[in-house]
């Protein structure tokens, strides 16, 4: 008997043990988040003197080339201000979910950042509610940026008459890109504006030579996301659009309900491995000829023409659902802390992003447009001078999926979590009651 | 009895009778530390969880604990969530499934060690080596194994399985593992129609198959952890139990269910609890393996605390969530413990 106790509590010891070992979900700090005083600059007054002391620039910009557009804010940050000491404290993955992690931990433990990055829109709004950010609105009056750019990018930016961040550089979501020579191959063209009709026209041509009409790589679903978003500004107008976001027109109206039938017929084209793949798998295999559509933001430009070496106007060409000069924005910004040690660097690093040649430097590393519309956009790509051109004439409307709309975020997580559940049951009316009770939700919350 | 109740000696160093009042029991002293720790670290950080989960408006740099209106109002909308009915299904099972799975594979795998006649060694490193890895290596492997063009799927074409299956049915045998979007054996419809107020279920109750394909990776992973557990209780059955059931004419087969399984129960019950809340934490596996699935067909309450609290920014949801895996565990684990306590206080 006593052998038995003895074997008995040793178990438990190592069931103990291995308890301990299987809940240990590896946690990942940030990079480099030393909280030492900032020396120096108390005196907030100094009104033309370079900043100096610690800058803690707080992103989740890691990848090639997001580095090298985070490393030309800092270049141009330092020639201004040499005496600033840059922390990149970076966190990788996850789109910025990883990097909320951390943040939100120092923000409660009021360890707050010399600035870091947010989507202009829904996730601004909480940390304004927080008040964990300074308000810049005399930055921006002293230096006449609210009238070189855009009212709507303006607005994303703004609570309470308020302005509270700087953006970097814009992004245009829900592109249509096309493998020209499959097009080809199966009779298709594709003008500059394509409505549901072409589409679903193209779409079943490229079945008929036996093409997969659509690559899709949903593994996350914020990619299939991207194509009902585009559709659905494309056939109902950005009027419509800002309305559904705003809860003054109803998702559950028999036209948004067909436009998500539609987006669940357009499913159907998608390749058979579209949950096993990610977007830059998606995009690889438009640019292998495996198959011929993709919708996804304008990043994939840069996949297309740096990673998978094919030729803009050769290979691949772009269309655009509904109006082409209607452009989803997707702008990532820069708050400068409330109660951080040194303002002053942080408001230095706003002033910095936001000029000219500190725009260009940024677009030309990130394949993005800049968002002072007084900026000569020479300097860049001829598909980003064209998407330039649409951002300071067209019509802006924020993204939903990737967190634009001065909304609650959980709006975001309902639409997404909404195009998931279409995903397995095709219940369109389903999908628009559940994003009506979030937006009642989130406009109470 | 009096040699294990240390005491240490505090003020008076001449002996007299007051002395006896300052003696702090050891054990007391010794256990302080990591009790203080524990109740700040667990329990209070527990009720601060529970007041986060009750609050209208919590936020990191806001505390604000003022209470929602009904309070179980955050508690409501989890319960109505489709996404979270998803997640407990899909919680009970992947447990289910992957216990049961573990353990009854787990044994076979010990019995047939225990009783190899060479390279036991060696089998016994194989089976359990999986149980090495981190659940984001199993998770990545067994997405690219059940990739429906590249991975096993391929085999079933090379080796001609697929096309003879499409001989039978008319359509070829490539299933979609992970990412299918199949739930087979919905009991929704029958439930509507027997209990009145189902309908506030949304989640389809049936067994999503693409579960099916994660619960295969995490049996793969913890299957030799059950083994070893199992052949370690093996090896203490003495051999004279043995010889006596030999004696008693007992076929290898009746050995085994009538004598082995009986007296292994204390490890089976042990393995199975651990497995079990693995299980109901799932989180990493899952994650780099399928993601939250067509449908959350393999969304898990761990993806959803992470997804509320970070990307929808509602810390009083993923809390509610929280709090309720929480009970789950406990439901679980409470009434191992209380059982454990009490069969060493009976010895």
């Amino acid at each position: 008997m006593v052998r038995k106790k003895g074997s008995a509590a040793a178990l438990l010891a190592v069931g103990a043990m291995l308890l301990a070992a299987c809940s240990s979900n590896s946690a990942t700090g940030p990079a480099a988040s030393s909280t030492a005083a900032a020396p120096g600059s108390q005196a907030g007054s100094a009104t033309a003197a370079a900043a100096s002391g610690k800058l803690e620039v707080f992103s989740w910009w890691t990848s090639g080339s997001e580095n090298a557009a985070l490393q030309a804010l800092f270049k141009a940050t330092n020639a201004a201000n040499p005496n600033v000491d840059i922390v990149n404290a970076a966190v990788a993955g996850g789109a910025g979910t990883n990097a909320q992690q951390v943040l939100a931990t120092r923000l409660s433990a009021h360890d707050i950042p010399t600035t870091w990055q947010t989507h202009a829109g829904g996730a601004l709004g909480d940390y304004v509610k927080q008040g964990v950010v300074t308000d810049l609105s005399s930055l921006y009056a002293a230096n006449g940026w609210a009238k070189v750019m855009p009212k709507s990018l303006l607005d994303s930016l703004t609570y309470d008459g308020k302005i509270y961040a700087v953006p970097t550089g814009p992004e245009r979501n829900s592109v249509i890109w096309w493998n020209k020579a499959l097009l080809a191959q199966a009779g298709v063209t594709l003008g500059d504006s394509v409505s549901w009709t072409q589409f679903e026209a193209a779409a079943n041509a490229l079945k008929a030579k036996g093409i997969t009409p659509l690559c899709l790589g949903d593994q996350d679903v914020w990619t299939a996301a991207t194509l009902l978003e585009g559709m659905l500004v494309g056939e109902l107008g950005a009027d419509e659009w800002n309305g559904l976001l705003s809860g003054k027109a109803k998702w559950s109206d028999p036209k948004v309900i067909a436009v998500v039938n539609h987006f669940d017929e357009a499913l159907g084209w998608a390749n058979t491995d579209h949950k096993s793949l990610d977007w830059t798998g998606a995009v690889a295999d438009l640019a292998n000829g495996k198959c011929a559509i993709n919708v996804m933001g304008d990043w994939a430009y840069g996949e297309l023409v740096v990673k998978n070496k094919k030729v803009d106007g050769t290979d691949f060409g772009y269309s655009f659902l509904g109006d082409p000069s209607t452009f989803i924005t997707v702008t990532d910004v820069f708050v400068v802390g409330k109660g951080t040690k040194n303002p002053d660097a942080g408001l230095a690093w706003a002033k910095a992003i936001m000029q000219p040649d500190t725009e260009i430097a940024f677009s030309q590393a990130k394949g993005s447009v800049p968002p002072r519309t007084d900026t000569p956009v020479t300097a860049l790509g001829t598909y980003q001078q064209e998407a330039a051109k649409t951002f300071a004439s067209g019509t802006l409307v924020p993204s939903l999926i990737q967190g634009q709309a001065n909304i609650a975020a959980s709006i975001g997580q309902a639409f997404s979590d909404g195009v998931t559940l279409l995903e397995g049951n095709s219940d369109a009316a389903k999908f628009g009651a559940s994003m009506d009770a979030a937006v009642a939700a989130g406009a109470s919350g | 009895m009096a040699t294990n109740t240390l005491t240490l000696t505090l003020g008076a160093v001449r002996p007299s009778r007051r002395r006896r009042r300052y003696r702090i029991p050891a054990p007391a002293l010794l256990l302080a530390p990591s009790f203080l720790i524990v109740s700040v670290f667990v329990y209070v950080f527990i009720a601060y969880t529970i007041g986060v989960s009750l609050s209208k408006d919590w936020r990191p740099a806001k505390p604000n604990f003022a209470i929602t209106s009904p309070w179980y109002k955050n508690y409501h909308s989890l319960a109505a969530s489709p996404r979270f009915q998803a997640d407990v299904r899909n919680t009970v099972i992947l447990t289910v499934v992957f216990v049961v799975g573990s353990v009854v594979v787990g044994f076979l795998l010990a019995v047939l060690v225990h009783n190899a006649l060479y390279a036991k060694g060696f089998f016994r490193g194989v089976f359990l080596l999986p149980y090495a890895l981190s659940f984001i290596v199993t998770g990545v492997v067994w997405r690219w194994l059940f990739n429906p063009i590249t991975g096993v799927n391929l085999l079933l074409r090379s080796s001609g399985i697929s096309t003879a299956y499409q001989h039978l049915t008319g359509h070829p045998l490539q299933p979609g593992w992970a990412t299918s979007p199949t739930v087979v054996g919905d009991v929704s419809g029958l439930l509507n129609k027997v209990l009145p107020g189902s309908h506030f279920i949304q989640a389809q109750l049936g067994i999503p198959i693409a579960l099916l394909a994660v619960a295969l990776a995490a049996g793969w992973q913890l299957t030799g952890f059950a083994m070893a557990m199992f052949l370690a209780g093996l090896t203490a059955v003495p051999s004279e139990v043995r010889e006596a059931a030999m004696m008693d004419g007992a076929s290898g087969r009746r050995y085994y269910l009538s004598v082995v399984v009986p007296m292994l129960r204390p490890i089976t019950v042990t393995t199975a609890v651990i497995l079990t809340y693995v299980s109901l934490k799932m989180f990493d596996l899952v994650f780099a393996m399928a993601g939250s699935g067509i449908g959350f067909a393999t969304d898990t309450p761990g993806i959803y605390v992470y997804e509320t609290m970070f990307k929808a920014l509602r810390p009083d949801l993923a809390s509610a969530a929280s709090i309720v895996m929480l009970v789950l565990v406990c439901v679980i684990v409470v009434p191992y413990l209380a059982r454990h306590s009490r069969r060493q206080e009976s010895e």
